[in-house]
């Protein structure tokens, strides 16, 4: 009875701090949009819980790699660039559906072109 | 007597039949650009048209190592797929276009391929009743050498392949999509083979120019980006090739000399058993990859997911 009563208890505490301290989370699949008068580039980010994330451009698959995200800050590592060198990035949530990387250094210049300063929208979760 | 004057009604009669059979007019400046692609009115000779040699059932290349063109005439380089050229920010194998307008006339006016030139080509739109309407529709003008080419690059925006069973893996996470032995070869692209060190970014091509080492200044003189940029540093070097739909545009490489994809993870294998004496090739491909048989089966599969349903 009362290892249930203090399991409730922190249960009840866990549910409190999740609500209120939220750690945002970058699991999910995230959208930057961007028009052009030759049309719409749509790039998709999809962080997986296993710590994998694919890079999708207009549907087309192109970009795996691994990721870590703790304390908003990211670090990436793919095959396109070289193996063993990451990028580190700071995750500006603007919201918790939004969100901008700032770069905090990256010896990759093609992914540093494609990832600093980019805003990203989450998408709903499929149904 | 009789007999010609029944041909001549007949004839009136087809006349009749052609002139009032309207076809309807594009919808789209894409829809215009689909109708110029197959139309062998841009061809000097009334008998070539983009699509002779970008044929759809071969993700819009074709099958000979070289093209052919107006009379017969031989090409000098293998025909690319004009699919998945939207992201891609030059055109050729060598590059010298740098948009999908700027490249659409130069096959019209090649005297290897359609050998018309475009003013003519644009006159004979102008006096064409159905394409002059349909410009006047779309774009409020007569044609012109500038919305030809909208047009044609506008339908060639729509061949996006984006649902082959390698992205149906990587997006929806549905294993089921590609076979073990593709999954194995992904990993060897990514990994032993290098290949995504040249083939990456949405159609595998990356922007860059590189040198695979099919070029030796004897058998093999297409010297690609060199001949535009006149610098030695690019002898050898072409536009990486798009591995999108890959399986459907055999035979492979700028001149065509590989046939089958096997071919091409050969000579990735070890490069100097087929080209000796090769000029400038790039560093990556210094030593053998020594794939085992296993291993390029399993590179070959992977390649074969890159090819959209319609394919
Ligand atoms: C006689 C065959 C032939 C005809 C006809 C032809 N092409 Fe091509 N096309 C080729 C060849 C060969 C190349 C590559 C030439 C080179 O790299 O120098 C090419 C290249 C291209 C490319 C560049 C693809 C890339 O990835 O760089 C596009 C796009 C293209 N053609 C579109 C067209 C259009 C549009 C037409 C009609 C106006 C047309 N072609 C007519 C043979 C042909
Ligand atoms: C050094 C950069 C580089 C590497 C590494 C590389 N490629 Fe290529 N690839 C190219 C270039 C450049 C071309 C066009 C070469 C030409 O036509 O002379 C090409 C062409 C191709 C083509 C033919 C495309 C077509 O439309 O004809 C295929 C298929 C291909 N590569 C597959 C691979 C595979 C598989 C690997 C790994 C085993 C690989 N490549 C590694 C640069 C590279």
């Amino acid at each position: 009875m009362k290892k249930m009563l203090i399991g409730s208890v922190l249960a009840l505490a866990a549910g409190l701090y999740a609500f209120t301290e939220a750690p945002h989370t970058l699991q999910g699949r995230w959208e930057n949009v961007t028009s052009t008068k030759d049309g719409t580039y749509r790039f998709l980010a999809v962080f997986r819980a296993d710590d994998t994330y694919d890079g999708f451009m207009n549907g087309k698959a192109f970009l795996t790699g691994k990721y870590h995200f703790q304390n908003d800050t990211l670090t990436l590592s793919d095959h396109i660039c070289q193996e063993g060198y990451t990028g580190t990035y700071f995750v500006q949530f603007v919201t918790p559906d939004s969100l901008v990387f700032r770069l905090i250094n990256d010896t990759c210049s093609i992914r540093r072109e494609g990832t600093d300063g980019v805003t990203f929208k989450r998408l709903p979760v499929k149904p | 007597m009789k007999k010609t004057g029944v041909i001549l009604l007949i004839g009136v009669g087809w006349m009749i039949a052609a002139f009032t059979h309207e076809t309807p007019l594009p919808g789209s400046t894409a829809a215009l650009g689909r109708k110029l692609f197959f139309d062998p009115i841009l061809s000097r000779t009334y008998t070539i048209s983009c699509a002779s040699c970008h044929q759809p059932a071969h993700a819009f290349a074709d099958t000979s190592a070289v093209s052919t063109g107006i009379f017969n005439r031989k090409g000098k380089r293998n025909t690319p797929s004009a699919m998945n050229t939207r992201l891609q920010v030059s055109f050729f194998w060598d590059g010298r276009a740098s948009t999908l307008e700027e490249q659409a006339l130069i096959p019209i006016a090649n005297p290897d391929e359609m050998g018309l030139p475009v003013d003519e080509a644009v006159a004979r739109l102008q006096k064409n009743k159905y394409y002059r309407t349909a410009f006047k529709q779309l774009f409020h003008e007569n044609p012109s050498r500038e919305n030809l080419a909208k047009a044609l690059a506008g339908f060639e925006r729509t061949l996006e392949t984006n649902d082959t069973p390698f992205d149906d893996w990587r997006l929806h996470e549905n294993e089921a999509a590609v076979s073990a032995a593709a999954k194995r070869g992904f990993a060897l692209f990514n990994g032993k083979a290098e290949c995504i060190k040249c083939h990456f970014g949405p159609d595998f091509n990356n922007v860059e120019f590189r040198s695979i080492g099919l070029f030796d200044g004897k058998q093999l003189n297409d010297s690609g980006r060199a001949a535009i940029t006149h610098r030695a540093t690019d002898l050898g070097k072409f536009k990486i090739g798009s591995l999108r739909n890959i399986a459907q545009t055999a035979p492979y490489m700028h001149n065509g000399m590989f046939k089958t994809l096997a071919e091409v993870i050969d000579y990735y294998n070890d490069p100097d058993k087929v080209v000796p004496h090769s000029i400038n090739r790039d560093t990556l491909l210094q030593k053998p990859l020594s794939l085992t048989n296993r291993e390029k089966q399993d590179l070959e599969a992977f390649l074969r997911t890159l090819s959209g349903k319609e394919m």
